[in-house]
C-alpha cells in the first residue's frame, strides 16, 4: 500500500490504500461534527463559509476558517515534502511518516477531550485545526503516491469524476477500457469506505465515547503494519533460500529441470 | 565547483526566504483579522431581552390570519414545550459557562452554555444532562438571532431574535 511509488502501483495497492484511509477519513469527519460542530476533510465548505464570513464581516470568524483551510493546506505540503525529499532512501518508511504523524494528531486530539477538555471555544478551534492538518496529512500523502489516483478526503471532485465515468460507460468503447474501469472502482471503494466509516464512527461514538480516535488509528496502524508485515515476509523468504540446505534442494531441482529438457 | 555549490545554497535560501515571508504574511493578515474583532464567546456574554419569535414556515391560512411570520404567545409556548427555554424572556449569559433565564425578572433556570464549531452553535445544557442546540446567525454587539429546528407543526427554523438589555 505504502511502498510503491507512481506509476509502480498496483490497482491493488490503490484500493487497499484509498479504502482504508478514507475509511478512517469517514471516521474522523464525524467525530468531528458531532464533537465539534466542524468538518474536517471537506475544506470546499470551509472556503464558502470564510466567503460568507468576511462577506458578514465577521473577521474573528473568518480568521478561524482562514486558518483551518491553511492547516490542511500545511498538511498536505509537509507530507509531499517529506515524500520528494526522501522516497528514494527508503519509500515505506518515508511514505508511513506522514501516516505517523496523523496518528500522533488524532492521539493528541483524542487524549486532550477525553482528559482536560472543557469545551471552550478555543479549545474547539485549536482541535478542529489538528484534526484539519491530520487529514491534509493524508491527502497529501495518497494522492502524491499514486499519482492523484487516490485522494480520500476530496469527495466532491471524486463524486464529479464518477458521475463522468458513470456516463462514459455508457458506451461499450470506454466500457473496455481497463484504465478507466480501475479508475472507477478505485472511485467506487472511496466513496463506500468514506461513508461506511462515517456510519461506523456515529455508532461507535455512542458506545466507547472518545475513545473512537483511537479506533481510528488503529486503522491507520493497519495501512502501516500491512506493508511492514510485506516486507518482513519477503525478508523472511529471501533469506530462507539463502539456507544451506534450501539451496542444497535448489540446485537439486535445477539440476533434474536441466537433464530433464529434450 | 564552489561556484555552483555556492549558487545552489543561495537559490535555496531564497526558496525559504520566499516561503518564510509568505508564511508571515498569511498569519499576519489571520492575526490582524482575528484581532478587530471579539469571538462570539465574549460577544455572547450579557444581558439579553427577547424581541420576536418567528419561524419560515406556517400554515397558509394562519398566515393569512396573522399577517406575519411572528408566533404568538400560545404558539411559542407548544413550540418551546420541552426545551429548557421555554417561557424565557430574559437570558443571562455568565463568563462562568451558566446561563439564567428569567421570566418577569424572577429567576426560571439556570443552565450551561457553551459556544461550538466556529463560533456558529450555541449549546445549552440542563440540569438533566439534556443538550439542546442553537444556531447563531448574527450576533452583534446590540442584536442577536439564533436559530433552531422544530419538528412540531410549524415544520422549520425558528428565528428567535435578542436585544442587549
Amino acid at each position: 500500500m505504502l511502498r510503491r511509488y507512481s506509476s509502480s502501483r498496483t490497482l491493488g495497492d490503490n484500493l487497499r490504500l484509498g479504502a482504508l484511509t478514507a475509511f478512517s477519513a469517514g471516521m474522523v469527519n464525524v467525530i468531528s461534527v458531532i464533537i465539534f460542530f466542524a468538518f474536517t476533510s471537506n475544506v470546499t465548505g470551509h472556503y464558502a463559509v470564510l466567503a460568507e464570513e468576511i462577506s458578514k464581516g465577521n473577521w474573528y470568524q473568518a480568521g478561524v476558517v482562514a486558518t483551518w483551510v491553511m492547516s490542511f493546506c500545511f498538511g498536505g505540503f509537509v507530507s509531499n515534502l517529506v515524500i520528494i525529499n526522501y522516497t528514494k532512501k527508503n519509500p515505506y518508511l518515508t511514505h508511513g511518516i506522514p501516516v505517523l504523524l496523523e496518528i500522533v494528531c488524532l492521539v493528541i486530539t483524542g487524549s486532550y477531550i477525553q482528559f482536560y477538555y472543557q469545551e471552550t471555544l478555543v479549545e474547539t478551534e485549536v482541535l478542529v485545526g489538528l484534526m484539519l492538518f491530520a487529514m491534509g496529512l493524508q491527502n497529501g500523502l495518497t494522492a502524491s503516491i499514486s499519482n492523484s489516483a487516490v485522494k480520500t478526503t476530496h469527495l466532491t471532485g471524486l463524486t464529479t469524476d464518477l458521475g463522468m465515468l458513470l456516463s462514459m460507460f455508457t458506451k461499450k468503447e470506454f466500457r473496455k477500457k481497463k484504465a478507466l474501469v480501475a479508475k472507477a472502482k478505485i472511485q467506487m471503494a472511496i466513496m463506500l469506505s468514506y461513508l461506511t466509516g462515517g456510519i461506523a464512527a456515529g455508532y461507535t461514538y455512542n458506545t466507547v465515547g472518545y475513545n473512537v480516535f483511537y479506533i481510528v488509528c488503529l486503522f491507520l496502524l493497519l495501512v502501516l503494519f500491512y506493508d511492514y508485515s510485506r516486507i518482513t515476509v519477503i525478508r523472511f523468504m529471501l533469506k530462507r533460500r539463502q539456507l544451506p540446505v534450501i539451496n542444497y534442494i535448489y540446485s537439486i531441482r535445477k539440476k533434474r529441470a536441466l537433464y530433464s529438457k529434450p | 565547483m564552489q561556484f555552483s555549490f555556492q549558487n545552489k545554497m543561495m537559490g535555496s535560501l531564497r526558496i525559504w526566504l520566499i516561503y518564510t515571508f509568505i508564511f508571515t504574511a498569511l498569519a499576519t493578515v489571520v492575526i490582524g483579522m482575528m484581532s478587530m474583532d471579539r469571538s462570539n464567546e465574549h460577544k455572547l456574554q450579557g444581558m439579553w431581552r427577547e424581541v420576536s419569535w418567528e419561524y419560515e414556515k406556517m400554515d397558509t391560512d394562519v398566515q393569512k390570519s396573522d399577517g406575519a411570520w411572528s408566533i404568538n404567545e400560545k404558539q411559542k409556548l407548544e413550540i418551546s414545550e420541552g426545551l429548557s427555554i421555554h417561557e424565557a424572556e430574559t437570558w443571562s449569559f455568565s463568563k462562568d459557562g451558566t446561563l439564567e433565564l428569567y421570566r418577569n425578572n424572577q429567576l426560571l433556570s439556570e443552565l450551561t452554555w457553551k459556544i461550538k464549531g466556529r463560533g456558529h452553535i450555541l449549546k445549552l445544557i440542563g440540569k438533566d444532562d439534556k443538550a439542546e442546540h442553537y444556531q447563531i446567525q448574527k450576533l452583534g454587539d446590540n442584536l442577536m438571532e439564533i436559530h433552531f429546528n422544530t419538528d412540531l407543526q410549524v415544520r422549520g427554523i425558528v428565528k428567535m431574535t435578542f436585544v442587549r438589555s
